[in-house]
């Protein structure tokens, strides 16, 4: 009956290593599930701001109006454009949709035009850190 | 030994705590590694997403500034559009021919600089090629020019973000070829059907001595030569009397096609405003004019024109004598230009110079067609006339006596002005041998007592030698005015020198250098073929052309070859109502309206490199509304042109048929030497146009 059953320091040796093992093991499926998080969350800004990207330089060039366009403006009827089109943006309330579009003069004609969208977006799902993505292109003007 | 056993032994727990925790360490980092593969594999994507967009960048930004550069088409002239255009003219071959130059050398530092506002690690890089360029005109039977081509502008764009490349390239549809609209930029006026009514309903007007019209319809009236394209281009008209001097000068003029039935082309005096047209007289000094005299060959003279005719001559009341007389025959071609004191209708009729006969059949009438070569008196025409084109002048016989006694001699030479003898022509049926032989001042011939019967025994011979209107195919008279030019002595009646042959709807030559543009018989149909081939674009309506091609300041930046359908048959009118007149050009092209009438109300080209065609195939009516200039060229082989108002054309006018009748306002139609494809200035029409759309694009 000596050698039988569990001894109390070995117990205790056995719940400190599990402890010293298993904590780094946690924190790293924490940072993973973070990483995940902002996988996704980058993703879809990005994703935003393809699709918002995608309709804007797709439209007819003199439709495009120049000037800073907030998310409210973009999803109530695409102000920026002169045109009753609607924009399909299909992202949560959490994504903040910027535009802004600048016209590039030359000889008093407006040859090209330079187009920013910018999306801000929480780093992690219910995080109130912010983030910023941006992307930019330069249009052309075919009627000329 | 089982589980249970193990149970047992001491340290059990141990080991299967390290085993755990190995296993979760293990799962741990495999996870982590997968999680940051994953977010970077993402970052790759995203990066790769804006690099794209950067590539793209460089695509859409060259292509606008290709345009700019090469003036596309708002300011041809410029350095690139030159250097471009050097390239497509002069170069042997076209193939992979990378044009960055034409952007400017700092282009793609320009594009990192945009980049860096993305990324510092951003960055664009752009290069431009010319790749399988082919001729695209290339039959001479309808057009060829080998400077005409078509390929391909293609375009390498990569954009770099944070590792991340992407390259996209394009290519786009280019094509160069000349706005001139082919074979009929060659013609001053080409008429399909000049006969399609009446002959006589067709190029006839009555005009008194001085060439000024008195009635009827107004005279169109053609310039040939080149004329200065004002107000843009000033002229220098001491260049164009200069020109004169070239025995083929012709061919650097523009051409009159008259189709249809035999076409009277009358010509007739322009010494008042119209200035002088056709005539016959020696240019030696312009502002003299003297007729020109032809020789009769003398194998053609009656037998009683060879040797001496004794004939009494009545020296006094009372002295009566037989003096000897040799006779000679001429003719004076005079043209319509009359000298008589009166200034009304037939005025050149008067002294009965020709027969009732002829007077009833001709009328006193002259073409509407005044062919012109220059403005100032006493310079002829020199313009090639193709078609079964008859001109008709009035040909004065000339009966010169000369005595062959030194007295009597003496006596005539003192007359002042010296005898000429331009005889009457009478009806035949009132010939009769003993008709005494007048001049058409109703003196006797050389003073003498002449019995009519003593030179010409029969109606025939006299009615050869008469004087009457002549009718001779343009092209014969065109020679004659050549030997005139010439200053060619002992011409005879018709002229012996040939300058050009007999030229009736046969084949033409358009050539220049190397390149034979045009060789068969010239149809309008050619130039509309040549012109379908280079077509752009496509609109509906006019309305919809002019929202398209009309700038904000309502001038038309064309660049391009477009067809309006208007299946509606609505109006073309030029410029739209509402927009000022003249419509101004800041960019030529070729308009092909596939249906409708067509209204000019005046046409202006901001840059004498511009040039505008306003094509059509309907059976339509074309129509001046204005008496402001078109500079435009009129390709309209089935179209009228309308009675409207008096018109001013610049250019080309191409069509079926004139409308004449009263209501016919006339006009002026001043040829632009410098769509004349036989000259260099032909070269500065050629437009680059850069599809709008891409043919392809991969990454």
């Amino acid at each position: 009956m000596k050698n039988k059953g569990l001894s109390l320091v070995e117990i205790t040796i056995s719940m400190a290593i599990m402890i010293i093992v298993m904590l780094p093991a946690f924190l790293t499926f924490s940072s993973g599930n973070q990483n995940i998080q902002m996988t996704e969350s980058e993703f879809r800004a990005h994703s935003a701001a393809l699709e918002l990207m995608e309709q804007t330089i797709s439209l007819p060039f003199d439709m495009l109006k120049a000037g800073f366009y907030s998310e409210e403006e973009i999803k109530n009827g695409a102000k920026f454009a002169d045109t009753d089109a609607m924009y399909h943006l299909s992202f949560d309330d959490d994504y903040k949709l910027s535009m802004n579009i600048e016209d590039i003069i030359k000889n008093n004609r407006i040859y090209f035009k330079k187009v920013s969208v910018t999306v801000k977006y929480p780093l992690t799902k219910n995080s109130n850190q912010m983030k910023n993505f941006n992307i930019k292109v330069i249009i052309n003007n075919d009627n000329i | 030994m089982t589980l249970k056993q193990c149970n047992h032994n001491r340290g059990f727990t141990i080991m299967i705590a390290l085993i755990i925790g190995t296993v979760l360490l293990v799962l741990s980092v495999v996870l982590y590694t997968f999680v940051s593969r994953q977010y970077t594999g993402m970052h790759i994507i995203v990066n790769g997403e804006i690099a794209h967009f950067l590539a793209e960048t460089g695509i859409n930004t060259t292509i606008g500034t290709i345009r700019e550069r090469i003036g596309n088409n708002l300011n041809s002239g410029t350095k690139a559009f030159e250097k471009l255009k050097d390239i497509f003219l002069n170069s042997k071959s076209l193939d992979n021919i990378c044009i960055n130059d034409i952007l400017g050398d700092s282009w793609n530092s320009e594009l990192k600089k945009f980049s860096s506002e993305v990324d510092k690690t951003a960055s664009i890089e752009v290069n431009v090629y010319l790749k399988d360029f082919k001729p695209i005109e290339t039959n001479p039977g309808v057009w060829c020019d080998s400077k005409a081509v078509n390929g391909w502008l293609v375009i390498e764009s990569v954009g770099e973000y944070k590792g991340s490349e992407r390259k996209i390239k394009i290519k786009r549809a280019m094509n160069v070829f000349n706005m001139v609209p082919g074979v009929m930029s060659k013609f001053t006026l080409y008429l399909n059907n000049c006969t399609k009514k009446n002959e006589n309903d067709y190029n006839l007007i009555r005009n008194d001595y001085k060439g000024m019209i008195t009635d009827g319809p107004q005279p169109l009236i053609i310039y040939n030569h080149a004329t200065p394209e004002y107000p843009v281009e000033p002229g220098n008209i001491a260049d164009i009397l200069r020109e004169e001097k070239e025995s083929d000068v012709w061919k650097h003029r523009g051409w009159i096609w008259l189709k249809g039935n035999k076409t009277r082309l009358n010509l007739c005096s322009g010494a008042g405003d119209l200035g002088e047209i056709f005539h016959f007289y020696d240019v030696s000094n312009p502002n003299v004019f003297t007729p020109v005299r032809f020789a009769t060959p003398v194998q053609s003279l009656p037998d009683s024109f060879f040797k001496p005719i004794t004939l009494p001559w009545d020296k006094s009341n009372e002295s009566v004598k037989n003096t000897p007389y040799r006779f000679w025959h001429s003719f004076i071609l005079d043209s319509f230009h009359d000298r008589s004191k009166r200034m009304q209708n037939e005025a050149m009729y008067e002294g009965d110079v020709l027969s009732a006969k002829e007077r009833n059949y001709y009328g006193a009438k002259s073409s509407v067609l005044h062919l012109f070569g220059d403005a100032r008196q006493g310079y002829q025409s020199r313009t090639r006339v193709i078609g079964p084109v008859y001109s008709a002048f009035v040909r004065f016989a000339n009966l010169e006596v000369k005595p062959e006694e030194a007295e009597v001699k003496e006596i005539f030479e003192n007359q002042d002005p010296k005898p000429i003898y331009l005889l009457r022509s009478i009806p035949e049926e009132s010939y009769n041998n003993s008709l005494d032989i007048k001049d058409f001042m109703w003196r006797r011939v050389g003073g003498p007592l002449l019995k009519i019967g003593m030179l010409f025994k029969r109606y025939e011979e006299y009615a050869n030698l008469m004087s009457c209107i002549v009718e001779m195919p343009y092209v014969e008279s065109y020679n004659t005015m050549q030997d005139v030019y010439d200053k060619k002595v002992n011409r005879t009646f018709p002229t012996i020198k040939k300058v050009l042959n007999m030229d009736n709807e046969g084949e033409s030559l358009i050539s220049r250098d190397n390149n034979v543009f045009y060789k068969g018989k010239p149809a309008i149909e050619d130039s509309i073929k040549i012109i379908r081939q280079r077509v752009q674009d496509v609109v509906t309506r006019p309305a919809d052309f002019w929202k398209k091609y009309l700038n904000e300041n309502g001038e038309l930046e064309l660049n391009n070859v477009v067809v309006i359908e208007n299946t509606a048959r609505e109006e073309f009118i030029i410029p739209p109502v509402g927009s000022p007149q003249p419509l101004v050009v800041k960019g030529g092209g070729i308009i092909l309206l596939e249906k409708g009438n067509i209204s000019l109300r005046g046409i202006s080209l901001a840059d004498t490199s511009e040039i505008l065609t306003v094509a059509t195939e309907d059976d339509c009516r074309i129509r001046f509304e204005s008496t402001m200039t078109n500079m435009v060229d009129i390709i309209a082989p089935n179209a009228e042109i309308d009675y409207g108002s008096k018109f001013e054309l610049f250019g080309s006018l191409c069509a079926k048929t004139i409308y004449a009748d009263h209501r016919f306002q006339g006009g002026v139609i001043r040829y632009r030497a410098a769509q004349d494809p036989t000259k260099s200035s032909y070269d500065k029409f050629y437009k680059i146009l850069i599809a709008k759309k891409d043919s392809y694009w991969n990454e």
